[in-house]
């Protein structure tokens, strides 16, 4: 390198990037992260742009092509209306990332407050809580939602309604165990002696602690969460027709299973895409930056 | 351990309790009855009204819960309006086959996903150990209605080779465990992957634990090392696991019973929903939340008993 | 002169890690006597837990034997092959180790870990076997053995689970026992009862003990000969007496002067020993004490010394291993005015 008298003195060449981060060079050298983000890219980019990549609208009907196998025309063939199944399958994407968002967000959201509510007041309150959260996790998932539906009838929102419910005491649990852990700890003791009200409390100090936990907890949820919609859409209990939720191309695609294999391969395949992805993601994520979360049960 | 058994069952109660109280309020919290909602929007005022009286509506909450409670304790879950069974005979003739699904299904995953687990801790980073937690993951994460539908299209549908359908003729074991093999198939596929995994992480726990190096150290040969010492001890944690994956379980089996049109509970429920019978479904998923909390109960104590520093200190 | 149970010749062993190469033993030769106790001294990380290892071939997957052998009862454990090291440890060779809460299996009882460890021994009826183990538990001091055979580890108190140990390792009469600092973890009056059952059990059973600790005192009361490591090297060995009465090496002049035990009037600082342990990746040249030597001079950073033999010990006609001989510049006709 010629001398360049100017740089004589000048400041410690810079840190590489992956160098300061390196649960992000762990991250993009994991073979299985990589492949999650791959799918969960591959996924959200292509819900996201549904509008412009579907090459049909999602309920065109078009009889005289009914139940045809894959072909240029239709990358993955009709269904017994003739709609493109390509097309339903791309729209479906954004049901699922829609229900996923809304659930996720929603139930992580009351199960924070749940959860402070849990840990920081009175004893009576928590017992309460805790019990009425066992209960909920005790229920079978599939059941409870099954019972739910008998009573208000079958649609989307009821399926997120439900989903928001089950979804919320394994967050609260979280958020109270660290509320608790903290409410006993001695400089917080010390804050609220000099005058620090429960709200700065829980906002400095707990939120911070539970958010990484959460995230992670929360992004694991969304193969959870996709699964019981598209599980429940599958029965004929949730969107309804002709909204095309990968469930509900499923429910087509077993009536007509002997018509036509390629409803339920088309219906499936992009649930097992998501499922995978955010799986190998959340877990390769998990394992870098918060093993503690790795629970057996 | 007496005491401990005691207070886990007490809480059990409790919970289920309180489970049973929510299913019941859950009515309440709907607009309309279940009166109106079975017979639908064109049902007259008279009708409903007779409905409601049949089903006990007209009298106050109150008293219909204290009634209620009763009448569950008593193993009396009301009666299905549309038979006028009672939903006790009806739910308890659907439970054994969806029984038998979720233990045939659990079978053969320990079966297989213990031994698994064992393997890839012995061969650790072996590149058999990488493809078996690849595909441990894998199992976890595809939902298990898919594997179902998958299984009924390719081994059903396309190459036939198994049945789609039902649960069987009565008396012939054989046709009957025919029937058996794809729905048990897709309601443990999950476990083998979950097994594999719990396995292999106790596993290599206990293999770098003090008293395996004593047990080298007196030249104990491997297979002792391994089976005797460390694999009974890296299998209680999935007692205690099985017992509160019963339930994870259920939901796999209602799914593999729809599918593949098997008589149990699921198809019992579904049914049940789509005619909006909320006493069947209100019955069944007490008595399958009463049973999951029970099998939780008892792998629980299970997994207590089978650990003899747990059982002493108790 | 009757072959030694053990001996260490110019063993050498590296580890490999991402750090780099460990030199955790370098040239180290020792050797145990039969009917003899050997006490091992050396603060953590000075190779002594590297060396039983290799004594028994439990070498961990990433450690490679660069020179050396260890000779049990004439033969290079090091080169034996799994089968033939299972037939001699616990067997010929058994093992006592320094924690005893979490070295016995938990959920095994005493009878079926100390029938377990009978295994080879198919001539003999389980009843034999729990015969065999009751006499034994009888010897260590177990009181009520019949009854207590029976219970989990977890029922018996640190000292009693210790004596446990002791009396597994007794149970196949071995020719060496290995003690691998093994009252660390208990409390000082039941130090004093193990090594007073180790000293009675080396009386009535033919056994060499090799013992391991960083405790002085227990050394000097024990053992019969002892060998001072440091950071991989074995600086000085000899008699206890020789060593005690004439440390010829610094490192062990240092111990010695640290010892609380020895401190002879009141004073405010415990006397310690200057500098952290080096670096086995990157090993100082020289002396591998040198940094912390207060007497070190010239030569002391050039190369490494030689063992050399300390003047006024046993006759020189013994083997290097096995009279008062040190590592130093200083001893000898190599010393230069201290």
């Amino acid at each position: 390198m010629s001398a360049q008298p100017s740089d004589a003195g000048s400041a410690a060449p810079a840190v590489p990037f992956l160098q300061r981060f390196p649960g992000i060079a762990r991250f993009l050298t994991d073979p299985l992260g990589m492949l999650g983000l791959t799918l969960v890219l591959v996924m959200v980019l292509a819900a996201g742009f549904a509008d412009l990549i579907a090459p049909y609208a999602p309920s065109a009907i078009d009889v005289k092509a009914r139940l045809a196998s894959p072909s240029w025309d239709h990358l993955l063939g009709t269904d017994q209306l003739g709609r493109d199944v390509f097309s339903r399958v791309l729209f479906g994407g954004q049901i699922a990332l829609q229900v996923a968002f809304i659930c996720i967000g929603t139930s992580l959201v009351i199960g924070v407050a749940l959860g402070m509510l849990a840990g920081y007041g009175p004893r009576w309150l928590d017992n309460a809580l805790i019990l009425i959260f066992d209960a909920v996790r005790s229920f079978p998932t599939i059941m409870f939602a099954l019972a739910v539906v008998t009573l208000v009838g079958p649609s989307l929102e009821t399926i997120i309604l439900i989903i928001i419910v089950i979804q919320i005491p394994g967050y609260a649990r979280i958020v109270r165990t660290q509320t608790q852990s903290l409410k006993t700890n001695e400089f917080i003791l010390a804050e609220r002696s000099l005058g620090a009200g429960m709200g700065r409390v829980l906002t400095v100090h707990v939120l911070p602690n539970v958010i990484g936990p959460l995230l992670i907890l929360g992004s694991m949820d969304v193969p959870v969460v996709v699964t019981i919609e598209a599980g429940l859409s599958f029965l004929g209990l949730g969107v309804r027709p002709p909204t095309p939720s990968w469930g509900s191309i499923l429910n087509d695609g077993y009536a007509f299973i002997r018509n036509t294999p390629w409803l339920v391969v088309a219906g499936g395949v992009p649930l097992i895409i998501t499922t995978l992805g955010f799986t190998f993601l959340g877990e390769t994520l998990r394992d870098i930056f918060d093993p503690r979360l790795r629970k057996t049960t | 351990m007496w005491i401990y058994t005691l207070r886990r069952l007490g809480l059990s109660i409790v919970i289920i309790s309180v489970a049973m109280a929510m299913l019941f309020l859950m009515i309440y919290l709907v607009p309309g009855d279940p009166a109106s909602i079975a017979l639908g929007p064109r049902a007259t005022p008279e009708m409903r009204e007779a409905l409601r009286a049949k089903m006990g509506l007209d009298q106050p909450i109150p008293i219909q819960f204290i009634n209620f409670f009763w009448n569950v304790l008593q193993g009396d879950l009301g009666i299905d309006v549309w038979s006028n069974r009672s939903v006790s005979v009806i739910v308890s003739e659907a439970l054994p086959y969806t029984l038998m699904l979720i233990f045939t299904g659990l079978g053969w995953a320990i079966l297989i996903g213990i031994p698994m687990g064992c393997y890839s801790a012995i061969r650790r980073n072996s590149w058999i150990d990488k493809l078996i937690g690849v595909l441990s993951v894998s199992v976890i994460a595809v939902p298990s209605f898919i594997v179902a539908l998958y299984a009924l299209l390719v081994f059903a549908v396309a190459l036939q080779v198994l049945p789609a359908i039902g649960a069987g003729e009565q008396g012939d074991y054989l046709d009957q465990a025919s029937h058996l093999i794809l729905p048990s198939f897709a309601v443990g596929l999950g476990w083998v992957g979950y097994l594999a995994r719990l396995v292999r992480a106790s596993m290599l726990e206990i293999m770098g634990e003090n008293y395996i190096r004593t047990a080298r150290a007196f030249g104990l040969t491997e297979n002792t090392i391994v089976y005797r010492y460390a694999l009974k001890l890296a299998v209680l944690p999935t007692v205690a696991l099985l017992g509160v994956g019963v339930g994870s379980t259920l939901s796999g089996a209602v799914f593999a019973e729809i599918v593949f049109a098997r008589p149990g509970i699921g198809k019992l429920v579904y049914d049940a929903v789509i005619t909006r019978n909320y006493p069947v479904v209100m019955g069944a998923v007490l008595v399958t939340t009463l049973l999951i909390v029970v099998f939780a109960l008892i792998a629980d104590l299970l997994a207590a008993w089978l650990d003899p520093r747990v059982r002493a200190t108790l | 002169m009757e072959q030694p149970v053990l001996a260490i010749r110019d063993l050498s062993i590296d580890f490999t890690t991402p750090r780099g190469q460990v030199h955790a033993l370098r040239h180290v030769s020792l050797s145990v006597p039969r009917n003899k106790i050997v006490g091992i001294v050396g603060e953590s990380g000075c190779g002594k837990s590297t060396l039983i290892s290799a004594a028994l071939g439990l070498l961990a997957s990433n450690g490679t034997v660069r020179t050396g052998q260890a000779l049990f009862e004439g033969r290079d454990v090091l080169k034996m092959t799994e089968p033939e090291l299972r037939a001699i440890r616990g067997e010929r060779i058994s093992m006592v180790f320094q924690d005893p809460m979490t070295s016995l299996n938990p959920v095994l009882s005493v009878s079926q870990l100390m029938s377990d460890i009978q295994y080879r021994h198919r001539e003999r009826s389980a009843d034999e076997k729990r015969r065999r183990a009751i006499e034994m538990l009888r010897q260590v001091g177990i009181p009520d053995p019949e009854e207590r055979i029976d219970h989990y580890p977890f029922q018996f108190s640190g000292g009693m689970r210790q004596r446990i140990a002791i009396a597994m390792a007794l149970l196949t009469n071995p020719s060496l026992l290995i003690a691998d600092e093994p009252t660390t973890a208990l409390d000082v009056t039941l130090e004093a009862q193990i090594i007073h059952l180790l000293r009675e059990i080396h009386g009535s059973f033919e056994a060499s003990i090799l013992f391991v600790s960083h405790n002085l005192g227990l050394i000097a009361e024990l053992c019969d000969d002892v060998v001072v490591m440091y950071a991989g090297e074995v600086v000085e060995q000899g008699t206890v007496r020789d060593l005690f009465h004439r440390p010829a090496h610094p490192y062990t002049q240092a111990l010695l002067e640290c010892d609380p035990a020895r401190i002879a009037k009141a004073t405010r600082d415990l006397p310690t020993i200057p500098g952290e342990v080096p670096n086995l990746v990157q090993l100082p040249p020289g002396c591998v004490f040198q940094p912390r030597c207060a007497k070190a001079f010239a030569p002391c950073t050039k190369a490494p010394p030689p063992t050399v033999p300390v003047e006024g010990g046993p006759p020189t006609d013994l083997p290097v291993a096995e009279r008062h001989a040190a590592r130093c510049y200083l001893v000898g006709n190599h010393g230069a005015a201290a």
